[in-house]
């Protein structure tokens, strides 16, 4: 199976931040929507590139990737086919614990 | 009675319609008279007088500060053009010019061309009038050259409606790496949340006070100065108090502890958030995660009458109360540069 690597900073933007479209013009709903979860359905072994953006936010990591367990992937199919590359371990660590989080809510 | 000739009748008749179409004709001149003075009311210069010091932080500067913020309300509320009077402002703390500066963008909004002002006496003051846009705004030409003024060169001002980092990206770009902290690279994090909190929560609903929709936005300073970052964000929004009050899981504990500073405490260092979502409302209580590892400096945060202020280094967290209520809420942070020499 191919790795599609997606970098945010470059396929999305190097100030994401916020959760939703409606407040932020680069928001996680918009990153999750229109980039990581097409990626996703069509099967793909995902890279996530979280090197080279400013920063963050807790609300857009957790739209974007907990938010891709609210819209019907699993934690278990999640940790087979997406991997998370970032030179600041946390945000690693941060990613998976949204995701398992929601993962155990449902 | 004498029989009037019929020439008699007819200038008799003549008359009375010169007379009707006289007094019909001043009437007239009379309704046009009051429409046009109803349309141009007369407007009284009101001149008030700003105070020495710009400030939020302390009761007595912040009581005569919030009274100048009142009084030029009052002035154009009842139709009066205010000249704000800069001649006595010697002091500018981030906090107060913040403050400032976001109700004159909401006064200008709501009265254009109904504000003018004098220039400052002082120079510093003068120079950070004049870089942060408050001269301009007011109608008052800038007359220094340049800015020479350390601390007013490191002096920046951003705003927005909406939640975008690149609006302050140089700012982030500047300092991230320079941060005396362990995991200085959460810095543009805590600072993104703090900002979207602002969006999501400051204007959630309508109360008395608010400003117009458009006007509904985040301001927010940054100084780099002596080796230190300080950063000031402010709402004009409901307040963080009004806005936990009105959260069914948060009632009783605000039935318990009503007063404001306890509520901000609350919003900024418990666990529970201010939506029954777990992942939503984390601002604040990133900020102060961030900050509890800060080697000094500190993060207060004011709405309404309280204040809740965690000094970094100590670890010493307090409330407290104001006289005077401050609408909206003002976040202020302050920290450490690697490298910083305490003693000089």
């Amino acid at each position: 199976m191919d790795k599609v690597v997606i970098s945010v900073a470059q396929d999305f933007s190097d100030t994401p931040a916020g959760r939703y479209r409606a407040d932020s013009p680069r928001s996680g709903q918009q990153f999750r929507e229109d980039i990581l979860l097409p990626a996703l359905k069509r099967g793909e072994r995902v890279e996530v590139d979280l090197n080279g953006t400013l920063g963050f936010g807790s609300s857009f990591l957790e739209e974007a990737f907990g938010g891709l367990v609210r819209h019907g992937l699993t934690a278990k199919d999640l940790h087979e086919r997406l991997s998370i590359k970032s030179s600041i371990p946390i945000y690693v660590k941060r990613v998976w614990q949204y995701i398992d989080e929601e993962d155990a809510r449902r | 009675m004498k029989r009037l000739s019929l020439s008699a009748k007819q200038r008799n008749l003549r008359l009375t319609l010169w007379g009707l179409r006289k007094r019909q004709k001043r009437a007239l001149a009379g309704v046009r008279r009051r429409k046009k003075h109803a349309n141009v009311k007369p407007r009284l210069r009101v001149d008030i007088v700003a105070p020495e010091r710009f400030c939020i932080r302390r009761t007595v500067d912040r009581s005569k500060f919030i009274s100048f913020l009142d009084a030029v309300e009052s002035a154009l509320g009842s139709g009066g053009r205010p000249r704000l009077n800069f001649s006595k402002v010697s002091e500018l703390q981030p906090c107060g010019t913040l403050v400032f500066r976001a109700r004159l963008d909401t006064w200008l909004h709501a009265y254009p061309a109904r504000i003018t002002c004098t220039y400052p006496k002082n120079d510093i003051v003068e120079q950070l009038f004049q870089h942060i846009g408050i001269l301009e705004l007011l109608g008052l030409q800038s007359r220094k050259a340049e800015i020479t003024h350390d601390h007013v060169r490191d002096w920046h001002y951003h705003c927005g409606s909406r939640m975008d980092a690149s609006i302050y990206r140089e700012l982030t770009l500047s300092i991230r790496d320079r941060i005396d902290h362990p995991e200085r690279a959460l810095f543009a994090d805590c600072l993104n949340e703090a900002v979207y909190n602002t969006v999501n929560h400051a204007y959630e609903f309508e109360a008395p006070g608010l400003p117009a929709p458009d006007q509904r936005k985040w301001w927010m300073f940054s100084q780099v100065k002596d080796g230190r970052l300080f950063v000031a964000i402010y709402d004009f929004g409901v307040s963080i108090p009004a806005s936990l009050l009105r959260r069914p899981e948060w009632r009783d504990y605000a039935r318990l502890r009503s007063r404001d500073g306890h509520l901000i405490e609350a919003a900024a260092a418990s666990e529970r958030t201010s939506t029954k979502l777990s992942h939503r409302g984390k601002g604040l209580p990133e900020m102060l995660e961030f900050s509890r590892k800060l080697r000094d400096g500190g993060l207060s945060i004011i709405s309404r009458r309280g204040a809740f202020v965690f000094t970094a280094g100590s670890g010493h967290l307090q409330r407290r109360k104001y006289p005077v209520p401050l609408p909206g809420t003002l976040v202020l942070w302050e920290m450490p540069f690697l490298g910083r020499n305490d003693n000089g």
